[in-house]
Order: structure tokens, then sequence, then C-alpha cells
């Protein structure tokens, strides 16, 4: 009885850590993830434009599948496509860091891996300033 | 590109001196990331090993660790807008 009670005090204790540093509140001037934001994933840019040192020599992300489209902006190294992955004319729906949708190529799109070589997933997330960013565990 | 278009052009509408400051460390795509990443999850899985060794960062430093370092320097300017 007293082991069962241990076991299950630690298991809350541990979860309530594993909660805070994941999806915790946030404290002054640090950025946490509040909760998970729905119907996006995380891929990754190429390992060609993860290298570059322009921001211009990236892909840019267009307003609409299409290359005269309007030029939105340009990706970070993460990109939140849309889940299930919507896909047309060669391009890839995805969210801006912003909660802006456009559209990005998918040939410069790969499968999101840390880069330290570890397992851990990346989950978008909405953030303690109420903006998209990431979450790492 | 000046820090502050280029973050704006990554969809960081309100950039701080710290996001200008990843921006120049880690370059245009780990450094705009680093800008909406986890203060808890680590330097090292969003910036190359290569990276990472250029600017003395060791592995195991988280992204909160990282911002705390640069504001231990430049002060409250750490959190305020690069664009007023």
């Amino acid at each position: 009885m007293k082991l069962q009670f241990n076991l299950g005090v630690f298991t809350l204790i541990a979860f309530t850590l594993v909660a805070a540093s994941t999806f915790g509140p946030s404290v002054a001037n640090a950025l946490t993830a509040v909760q998970p934001a729905p119907g996006l994933a995380c891929m990754s840019l190429d390992s060609q434009a993860l290298q570059t040192m322009q921001q211009s020599d990236l892909p840019p992300v267009l307003s609409a599948p299409n290359p005269s489209a309007a030029r939105l902006g340009y990706p970070s190294a993460i990109v939140f496509v849309k889940w299930p992955l919507v896909q047309q004319s060669g391009y890839t729906e995805m969210e801006r860091l912003n909660g802006q949708t456009g559209w990005i190529a998918t040939n410069r799109l790969t499968t999101w891996h840390p880069l330290n070589g570890g397992n851990a997933r990346c989950v978008p997330a909405i953030m303690s300033n109420g903006r998209l960013g990431t979450s790492i565990h | 590109m000046q820090a502050n278009s280029a973050l704006e052009s990554a969809g960081i509408s309100d950039p701080t001196v710290l996001d200008a400051r990843s921006y120049y460390n880690y370059g245009p795509t780990a450094g705009t990331q680093i800008a909406q990443a986890s203060d808890g999850d680590l330097m090292s899985e969003y910036v190359s090993s290569t990276v990472l060794q250029a600017n003395n960062i060791p592995s195991n430093e988280t992204v909160g660790q990282w911002k705390s370092s640069v504001s231990s320097v430049v002060g409250n300017a750490a959190n305020q807008s690069v664009l007023s």
C-alpha cells in the first residue's frame, strides 16, 4: 500500500514536471509552449537551404501554389505544414510564424530531425506570447 | 539584409534585440527559428554542431540559457523591439 502510494506520488510529480517543461505556464520573459497548435506538423527545409547564410537564397513562401503568386516572405528552418498534408502543383500548404497561410515548394522540404542527431519530436505550439512556435521533446 | 527585415520576412512581426542577435549568430534559418523556440529546448536541436562550436555554445545549453547569457550582457534592452 505504501509502495503504491509512493509510486503514485512520484508519477504525479514526474508528470507535473514534464508538463511544466513542455506546455507549462509562462514566467517573466520566458517563452514556453502553452498548447499544441492543431492541424500542423513540423517539416525541415532541405540541407542546402539550412546551410545558406543569405535569406534570399531560401525558397520563398508564396500566397498561392503558383510561382508567379505574391511572395509573403521566407521560411525558418522548421516549416509548419498543414496536417494532413495539402499539396498542389508542386507546393505544400504551410503556416508562417505570424499565423499567415502560405505555400512552399514541396521539393525543398524534408522530414524534420533534431540537428544533434537525437530522436526528439518537434511539436508546433501556441507559445506563451500568443504566437506560433516550437516545442521539442 | 538587416536582421529586422529578415526576421519580419520570416513572420516575426516585432523582433527584439535578442531575436536580432540570434539572426546574426545563427543565420536566416536557425536564427529566425530560435526566436519562437521554447526556452527549455536544447540549442543543439536547432543549430548545427559546427555553428554551435563557432559560437562557443556547449551542446547541453538550452535556448533559455542562451537568451539569459545574452541578456546578462545587454541588459533590459534584450527584450526591446528593434523596430522602435
